[in-house]
């Protein structure tokens, strides 16, 4: 079985992980992706391998990245990425890839590799040297992304 | 992470450096003790791993180095569009990466490491870090310039 498009299972994930967390977010839409992207100021990506291989990079702004921490954390003011607020970042994005590849309905194993954070300033990412696909999305008064590709 | 395991996999990843930069570039590179890029613009290759021990292989340069090491990787014949650069970082990244976890199944006798693909990035100050992850860096020099070679390996 192949699978070519992981919209709906993201966006489902979504729908239940970011309302968990009390974090209002609304999909906007999915473009195609065909060569070097600009990313955002905080990036966080995660590998899939064995039943699927591929990359999902989360990108977020730093006021997403503040908003998804300070939740996460119940509430506590976000003023800086420092080492906890990236470990809950990377927990956040082990949430996000292992419900998702839960909603995939594939018998083979999916394994997900330790998201990794990036951040910067002008910021170009290619998640893979195959096409990919973006999903947009509002957080708040801020926005989010989430980037797969899928081989 | 068992630490001789750890010792291992970041040798046998730098026995695959070596072995891989020869073959496409025929460039000695030679380990360094420091690593100071010329420029503040980095281009980072990130292989995801997962397997018995997760982690990701991080190799990094400047854009310069990216620059020449491309150029050589195309027999020295100047690259037909800017993105090919990258593309060619990826490949080299993946062919690292994937020469070194053979060398561990083929030890292990097991399919011990999986590899995601590569995932390529591109900017200025670039920090990049694997929450709850034992790393290590290790800096080769050779006539292109100097690469980061970081691994890391968890649970």
């Amino acid at each position: 079985m192949t699978i070519s498009n992981l919209k709906d299972p993201l966006v489902q994930t979504c729908t239940e992980l970011f309302p968990m967390f009390g974090l209002e977010h609304r999909f906007m839409c999915e473009l195609p992706e065909n060569s070097l992207n600009s990313g955002e100021k905080v990036n966080v990506i995660a590998g899939l391998t064995n039943g699927l291989k591929g990359n999902i990079v989360l990108g977020l702004t730093k006021e997403a990245a503040f908003e998804i921490v300070s939740k996460m954390m119940g509430g506590t003011q976000i003023s800086d990425l420092d080492m906890i607020a990236k470990s809950a970042l990377s927990e956040f994005m082990v949430m996000l890839c292992g419900n998702t590849v839960g909603k995939i309905g594939v018998k083979e194993i999916i394994d997900v590799s330790p998201p990794t954070l990036v951040t910067g300033d002008n910021v170009f990412l290619m998640i893979s040297k195959a096409p990919s696909k973006k999903l947009f999305f509002k957080l708040g008064e801020t926005k989010f992304n989430i980037a797969y590709c899928l081989e | 992470m068992d630490k001789q395991k750890f010792e291992n996999f970041i040798a046998l990843t730098q026995k695959a450096f070596l072995a891989v930069t020869e073959e496409l570039i025929s460039c000695n590179f030679k380990p360094v003790a420091t690593y100071s890029a010329k420029s503040n613009h980095t281009v980072t290759v990130i292989i995801g791993i997962t397997g018995k021990g997760k982690g990701r292989i991080l190799l990094e340069c400047d854009l310069t180095t990216a620059e020449k090491f491309a150029v050589a990787m195309n027999f020295g014949d100047a690259l037909e569009s800017p993105n090919d650069m990258y593309l060619y970082m990826a490949e080299f990244a993946n062919m690292v990466s994937g020469r070194a976890a053979t060398y561990i199944n083929n030890e292990t006798g097991d399919r011990d490491k999986w590899l995601s693909p590569p995932s390529i990035f591109s900017g200025e100050n670039l920090e990049i870090i694997t929450p709850n992850i034992e790393s290590q860096e290790v800096y080769y020099s050779g006539d292109v310039g100097l690469f980061k070679i970081n691994i890391g390996l968890g649970e």
